[in-house]
């Protein structure tokens, strides 16, 4: 605590080599956020930049209430909003139903089965980690906005549910309900797409 | 939210709770359904898959000059910034000057009196007519000389500051 309090006046006396290191720590919670939240791969980087210059120049104002961490994952959770406000994406959606039966009567699901060549895969096929991956990560770019947050926040980051609920400005128990969700749809779609067998 | 029914399956909200390392949920009890219960086992083990999964950092990459572009970006906002800073200062300034002139000299008749005689290039004499040297108000000179060097001294400041 005392060594990032050193930091964050090394950084407002001018020290840009400060202000790198900080960069270098916190790049991978900010990169976590706006990849998760913004699809749009050309303008993730742009974004993730935004992050850091607002960072700087409101370093000045950060009072230490929190950790610093969860000050910067605000600041990122906040731009990717905005940015998301600007291209009119629908921000509050709701969850599925997880109970929407097992011919995946959601229309997500649907989309996405669509367009998986061949279907389901056969039953004496297993399925490796990477393609088991690559699946759930487009069933979570599927979920609404703040799932994702809530997923990656808590799953990549490891924050605690008080911590993603400062950044998004939620009770601890709607982050815990939301993830419990997340994770019960994601894995029924899991269940749905890979026979049970499959996973072993 | 982590129900105990010791006579049924781990619910999803427990399945979750036991890889949560969640302290509401009685571990022990937990274990030893697990050792017991296939069908649970099964469950949990796709939770497991799914928790790596959701820790699974391909995708996540930012370019390999990334610290470098934010750093020049801060230094190109910053001298923004001085930049609109020192612009507004030298406007301000500008208007005091002229406003000062207005209020402690007597334009008018110095100009008129200038095109009467048709010489310009007598400065000397200009800086003569004018009222405010002409009734001794030197004074006043000395508090714009001291204005300017202040005016000078910010704005080595902020250069000093930009360059930092």
């Amino acid at each position: 605590m005392h060594q990032e309090q050193e930091r964050i006046e090394k950084i407002i006396a001018g020290d840009m080599r400060a202000f790198q290191a900080l960069v270098e720590d916190y790049q991978r919670l900010v990169c976590h956020v706006v990849f998760r939240m913004v699809h749009n791969e050309e303008d993730r980087e742009e974004i993730c930049q935004d992050v850091f210059v607002k960072v700087y120049q409101n370093l000045s104002k950060f009072e230490q209430k929190s950790k610093l961490s969860t000050w910067i994952g605000r600041i990122a959770y906040n731009t990717c909003i905005n940015y998301l406000k600007k291209k009119k994406v629908p921000l509050y959606e709701d969850l599925a139903p997880a109970e929407s039966g097992e011919s995946g009567s959601s229309p997500n699901k649907e989309s996405y089965l669509d367009r998986v060549p061949g279907g389901a895969k056969l039953a004496d096929e297993t399925v490796s980690d990477k393609e088991m991956y690559k699946f759930l990560h487009e069933e979570i770019a599927q979920l609404p906005v703040q799932y994702r947050a809530i997923l990656t926040l808590y799953h990549m980051d490891d924050l605690s549910y008080q911590e993603i609920g400062e950044i998004m400005s939620l009770p601890d128990g709607t982050v815990k309900s939301y993830l419990f969700r997340a994770r019960k749809l994601l894995k029924e779609r899991i269940i749905e797409k890979y026979p049970a067998e499959e996973l072993w | 939210m982590v129900t105990d029914k010791r006579d049924e399956h781990l619910s999803e909200a427990q399945l979750q709770a036991y890889l949560d390392k969640d302290a509401a949920l009685d571990r022990k009890w937990a274990d030893k359904h697990l050792g017991n219960c296939p069908h649970c086992r099964q469950a949990l083990s796709t939770y497991k898959q799914l928790y790596r999964g959701l820790a699974d950092e391909a995708g996540f990459m930012l370019s390999a000059n990334f610290v470098n572009s934010v750093t020049a970006r801060v230094e190109a906002e910053k001298n923004y910034r001085f930049d609109h800073l020192e612009n507004g200062l030298m406007v301000l300034l500008g208007l005091v000057a002229l406003a000062s002139i207005l209020v402690f000299t007597d334009w008018s008749s110095a100009l008129m009196e200038y095109f009467r005689s048709g010489s310009i290039s007598l400065v000397p004499s200009f800086v003569k007519d004018l009222p405010l040297l002409s009734e001794g108000r030197w004074h006043l000179v000395l508090f714009a000389l001291l204005a300017l060097s202040a005016v000078g001294l910010v704005d080595k400041m902020l250069v000093q500051m930009r360059h930092r």
